[in-house]
């Protein structure tokens, strides 16, 4: 979303936003399946057209030599938050940004996208201000505040002009000890963080790099878990409380002010505007097995209608503190980190014309992390981009860099490391980084002459230990139909996978019930339970036929459907649906308990044929049996259930109660929306296989002394079936035929 | 999203004398060629653009493109330098490389350490007018912009506003953005760009703009003796001239293919960037929609009184050397809240006009302003481009620096009748980006 306002301004090339740290994995089958760059040949001689021109030279680039910081001043509060102080008085202006260790790194895969939200919802109300209030307050003095999580740290902070520093001194502390969390805020961050996942399914390259990483980590790997619709929804406020005060404590945290700071006076400040932030115990960062590497592993992920493929090759980096990471910098440099002054641009851009951009990285963690070649390129070209790609891992991990681009890597790298440092803010950031990894200032100050220790044998050395040529995942974005002939074409073995599939299953933990919230819903519950009919009347049901009209939307097409759904408590369901195509189509689903049949046509002879429903549709059924919008007030009234209320909402202007209740199905739980006037249920709200679903209900009517809605909407991302009830019979006479799986159907 | 609105605002405008602003020195060589310095003591680094007045509002219509293929055939070798090597040798040197195309001009940027600033005035020089053009990277080349285009082609976010623009102009070549398309791509020559070269790489259409730590002596010497003896030429053509916007006096709307996300993009044209209004409808720009606490935001994200309606929103003013526009967005989820979205960025729109800005947020405004511009003195390669920019829109380089005076002038009143004047209901584009899905 934060991409969205850039837009307006879209301007051919110019600096562009340095692009996130791909990550990476595949079933190995030995090699015989193993991508293999084929052993073209080099290319051709071409005449030399500058032959005979004079040149312009390039100047000798300097040695590396130390960056000259300005002092650094450091001191820990009483409270133990670590405080480093950068003055420079040139312009008038005081930023602080303050840093907790903790981050994506330390999420359980339950509560997937936790660290983002509790950090985005600092700023979104403490007991001082609501969200509204703490914007006015920081853009009336022409302010910025901000938060985010990264991998490995939240991040808060705070800038203004330095007559205003008063401002973030009051504000950081204020959001940092006094943050609310407000229920009506965090469903904005939701959808916010919803919104994300939506539009990576209209950026191939954003959702390039979130499947790499997972092929590369797996599933049971944190760096392998990528945010869905569905772990989204699983956020619930407890969970941001209990991370913000699991982790955000002072002696978990470092503060770095800088810029024109009273820096006498600063301490005594810090202390008081920090003073109330308590010590608390911090746990463990959780550690996880690295997964193994071992052949190549190639997943498609097929995007219809993509004109463009994005591709990442990615097998796993190094440690911060690797004795070899100055070394990688160089050889990666050579080999895509240096823009026009590596391999991948030349070969890939400047030679092959496949691509704008080809290039490479690692991440700078404290973890291993991932290295990722990266590049997109029309379809035809895909499977020959990635070759060009692989042929030059290989090279580079056999011969390691040639001393020129040694040479030219080190100037550079070590040449450009003081441009960063414009700013007291710029080494303010840098030093948050460096701290974080326990690195301390003098890094910062001695980068270059770290790089400038690299030399050919060292560079090689870690490139051939570092790229594994027959160890790697690739991932492909793109429209299968143009690029499934191309990897068959090549003999490569892969996965496909859908675009909008989740690319990380979602696991689920049993949500703790805040009893405060529970014992509000119960009220609503039973106004609910007493407008339906009545706990006994509903009890009393053992069997429920309906049958309705309406329409369907198949790829994109409004059919109209006729149903005829019999419903035997407690697991007995059959379905069977008319639809109204060119030809009358009919589909029976029955299920029986754990299992169940299916009828549908046989797409040649429109034959209906009899197959056993699949494990997923199984599965399916057997969620909607427990949702049957007849029946889940009474369930959600049981003792056992765990049912609370959240904050109300508005369905078309009128306004419901909010219950959310636990299911016994991994990941989907749901949410109640109870009509504050009429007390009669009005959606059934559930992610399913991804995706978010609305059962919707209106006009409801007297059936044996039980109100049922008659028009019933179900949509999800844009397409619904409604339905019109005819009939409604409770306990009608079932034939036990029904649901025996025939030998065949008429 | 506020803090690219704060940036995005800061750019476009500028600067209190409080602030203790470096000082721009301007002079011109003989062959018209434009020069601005602006020095900072110990500064690590110095920020080398040479700012071409020639962007996509030059292009003939079926050469959409061409300043942009332009822009990449730059890199491409040099009677003396061979291709990418302007990149490469000042990549060697610690330096970073770039340029970008849009609608008024393309520049080219070498921010290096300070001690190369001779090199990279002389690589400049050498390729404002020593291009090589051969067919064969010309070819290679194109493809290479194709991909560029086709990033545009697969996103319906850029493809919406892209047709945005589209329907918003009528005859000024702000119609189309300075990506291109594959069509007329495909279509241009060797002696198309060729001409285009000829016609707008020549110093008296150029200006070179040097900050960090250098003196103006310095830069003077070196542009002197390497883009002095580059000869004037003819004026550069300007068919935009001919090709002024009607005033729009109805509504236009369209909803175009569907993305993962909904978007409602509300456009107004307003005046060109010399026209003092724009400060104006800057701030109104400002308390509309830059910050959390604007009207707009407010209102879509929802507060006491309004539920939440979108995922976020925002207004910007895109100041254009020809008339450009103030442009509201709203982006949503629920296809349910589309009506509502763009009800309600016209309802802030018609409130701000009816009733002008509070006192408070008249000065929230001017300050958001004023801060912004301080912040911007922090970067050497964001100055260069602001003076850059100051001239193409203004003539002026220093312009930039005088704006925060020229926001600090804005009146309630100002505001109150710049929105009724120029974002009228009835003056409006709008386009929606409906979703694929619901919410």
């Amino acid at each position: 979303m934060k991409r969205l306002l850039p837009l307006l301004g879209l301007l051919a090339c110019g600096p562009k936003p340095a692009p996130a740290p791909p990550t990476p994995t595949l079933p190995s089958d030995g090699t015989d399946h193993t991508a293999k760059p084929p052993p073209a040949p080099d290319a051709p001689a071409v005449v030399d057209a500058w032959q005979g021109h004079e040149l312009i030279q390039q100047p000798a680039a300097k040695a590396p030599a130390a960056v000259q910081l300005p002092a650094i001043e450091n001191f820990k509060l009483a409270n133990g938050l670590d405080v480093f102080v950068v003055r420079d008085p040139k312009l008038p202006v005081v930023s602080m940004q303050l840093a907790i260790k903790a981050g994506r790194m330390d999420e359980p895969r339950a509560r997937l996208g936790v660290s983002e939200a509790a950090a985005d919802m600092l700023v979104k109300g403490t007991k001082k201000h609501d969200a509204v209030g703490l914007a006015k307050t920081i853009d009336f003095v022409g302010g910025t505040i901000g938060a985010d999580a990264t991998f490995e740290a939240t991040l808060l902070s705070c800038s203004v002009l330095s007559k205003n520093v008063s401002t973030c001194m009051d504000l950081m502390p204020e959001m940092i000890t006094q943050s609310t969390f407000p229920d009506a805020e965090l469903a904005k961050v939701k959808d916010l963080m919803l919104g994300t996942v939506r539009q990576h399914l209209d950026d191939a390259g954003a959702l390039a790099s979130e499947q790499i990483q997972n092929l590369l980590w797996g599933n049971d790997h944190v760096r392998g878990w990528i945010n869905s619709e569905q772990s989204i929804a699983n956020l619930h406020r407890d969970d941001l409380v209990a991370w913000a005060k699991t982790w955000y404590v002072p002696n978990n945290s470092l503060l770095v002010v800088t810029g024109d700071v009273d820096a006498k006076k600063l301490k005594g400040d810090l202390e008081r505007a920090f003073g109330t932030w308590a010590k608390g115990a911090v746990p463990p960062a959780p550690s996880y097995k690295e997964p193994g590497l071992s052949g190549s592993k190639i997943r498609l992920v097929d995007k219809p209608g993509q004109t463009q493929t994005h591709i990442r090759i990615a097998q796993f980096g190094i440690k911060h503190d690797d004795p070899r990471f100055f070394d990688t910098l160089v050889w990666n440099y050579a080999l895509g980190g240096g823009a026009f002054s590596s391999r991948l641009m030349k070969v890939v851009r400047v030679e092959g014309g496949k691509t704008y951009g080809a290039s490479s990285s690692f991440d700078r963690n404290l973890d291993r992390g991932s290295w990722v070649a990266t590049t997109f390129t029309r379809n035809s070209e895909a499977v020959a981009t990635a070759k060009l790609i692989l042929k030059e891992i290989q090279k580079m991990a056999a011969e390691g860099p040639t001393q020129g681009e040694i040479d030219a890597a080190v100037a550079n790298l070590a040449g450009s490391w003081g441009l960063r440092f414009q700013s007291a803010g710029d080494i303010g950031s840098a030093l948050v980084g460096a701290e974080l990894h326990g690195f301390g200032k003098e890094y910062l100050a001695n980068y270059p002459l770290a790089v400038g220790k690299v030399d050919q044998a060292s560079a090689k050395r870690a490139a051939q230990q570092i790229l594994t040529p027959r160890d790697y995942v690739i991932v492909m974005v793109g429209d299968a139909k143009d690029l499934e002939p191309q990897l068959k074409k090549e003999g490569w073995r892969y996965e496909k996978v859908s675009a909008v599939e989740p690319v990380t299953p979602v696991e689920v933990a049993q949500q703790p019930v805040d009893p405060k919230a529970a014992a509000a819903a119960k009220p609503i519950l039973a106004d609910a339970l007493a407008a339906k009919g009545g706990k006994a009347k509903l009890a009393a049901i053992k069997a429920i036929h309906e049958t309705a009209s309406g329409t369907t939307a198949i790829q994109d097409h409004d059919v109209p459907v006729d149903i005829d759904r019999m419903f035997v408590m407690p697991d007995k369901l059959r379905i069977d649906a008319t639809l109204h195509l060119a030809k009358d189509v009919k589909i029976i689903e029955t299920l029986t308990g754990g299992g169940g049949w299916m009828g549908a046509p046989n797409p040649q002879t429109f034959a209906v044929e009899i197959s056993d429903l699949p494990a997923a549709q199984v599965a399916s059924a057997q969620f909607e049996i427990w949702r049957d919008p007849e029946l889940i007030l009474l369930k959600a009234s049981d003792a056992g259930a765990k049912v609370v209320a959240v904050a109300d909402e508005a369905l078309d202007g009128k306004p419901q109660s909010v219950l959310h209740m636990q299911s016994p199905f991994p990941g989907m739980d749901i949410s109640l929306y109870i009509d504050k006037k009429t007390k009669l249920l009005t959606r059934i709200a559930y992610t399913e296989s991804g995706q978010q679903v609305n059962d919707d209900f209106a006009d409801y009517r007297d059936v044996n002394g039980i109100k049922v809605s008659f028009k019933r909407t179900s949509s999800s991302r844009g397409h619904a079936t409604t339905l019109t009830l005819g009939k409604v019979e409770f306990d009608p006479k079932v034939d036990p035929a029904l649901f025996s799986k025939p030998k065949d159907v008429k | 999203m506020r803090r690219i609105v704060t940036a995005a605002v800061a750019l476009a405008m500028a600067a209190p004398a409080s602030a203790g602003t470096p000082k721009i020195e301007t002079f011109q060589l003989a062959n018209g060629l434009k020069v601005a310095v602006m020095p900072i003591e110990g500064a690590p680094v110095v920020a080398v653009q040479v700012w071409y007045h020639a962007g996509s509002k030059d292009e003939p219509r079926d050469r959409r493109g061409s300043a942009h293929m332009f822009e990449h055939m730059m890199f491409k070798g040099t009677q003396h330098v061979r291709p990418e090597a302007h990149a490469q040798m000042l990549n060697g040197i610690g330096g970073y490389v770039n340029a970008a195309t849009d609608e008024d001009a393309t520049h080219y940027i070498d921010t290096i350490p300070s001690d190369y600033l001779d090199f990279a005035v002389q690589l400049e020089a050498e390729r404002m007018r020593n291009l090589m053009f051969r067919p064969d990277m010309i070819a290679t080349e194109k493809e290479v912009v194709k991909e560029e285009i086709r990033q545009q082609e697969n996103s319906p976010i850029a493809k919406g506003f892209l047709k945005f623009l589209d329907i918003a102009y009528t005859k000024h070549p702000y119609a189309w953005t300075a990506g291109g398309n594959l069509k007329d791509l495909d279509a241009t020559t060797p002696d198309d760009l060729k001409k285009f070269y000829d016609a707008y790489y020549q110093p008296n259409n150029a200006m070179l703009v040097v900050v960090g730590r250098v003196t103006p002596e310095q830069v003077k010497a070196s542009a002197e003796k390497w883009f002095g003896a580059i000869p004037k030429a003819a004026d550069a053509p300007r068919p935009a001239a001919q090709a002024q916007e009607p005033a729009q006096t109805t509504q236009r709307k369209q909803v175009v293919d569907p993305g993962q996300i909904g978007l409602t993009l509300v456009g107004w044209h307003i005046p060109a960037a010399k026209d003092k209004d724009v400060y104006s409808l800057q701030v109104a720009s400002i308390i509309l929609g830059a910050g959390d606490s604007s009207r707009i935001k407010i209102r879509l994200k929802g507060d006491k009184t309004h539920p939440a309606i979108a995922l976020d929103g925002g207004m910007e003013s895109i100041v254009r050397e020809d008339p450009g526009m103030t442009i509201a967005l709203g982006a949503w989820l629920d296809p349910k809240q589309a009506d509502g979205v763009e009800a309600a960025i016209f309802d802030e729109v018609k409130k701000l006009g009816d009733k002008g800005p509070a006192p408070d947020e008249l000065r929230k405004a001017k300050n958001q302003v004023q801060s912004g511009f301080v912040f911007s003195l922090e970067h050497a390669q964001g100055l260069a481009e602001a003076i850059g920019r100051s001239w193409i829109l203004t003539g002026d380089p220093a312009q930039f620096t005088r704006d925060v005076d020229e926001i600090e002038k804005v009146s309630a009143a100002d505001v109150k009748r710049v929105v009724k004047q120029y974002l009228a209901a009835e003056k409006a584009t709008v386009v929606v980006i409906p979703t694929k899905g619901g919410k």
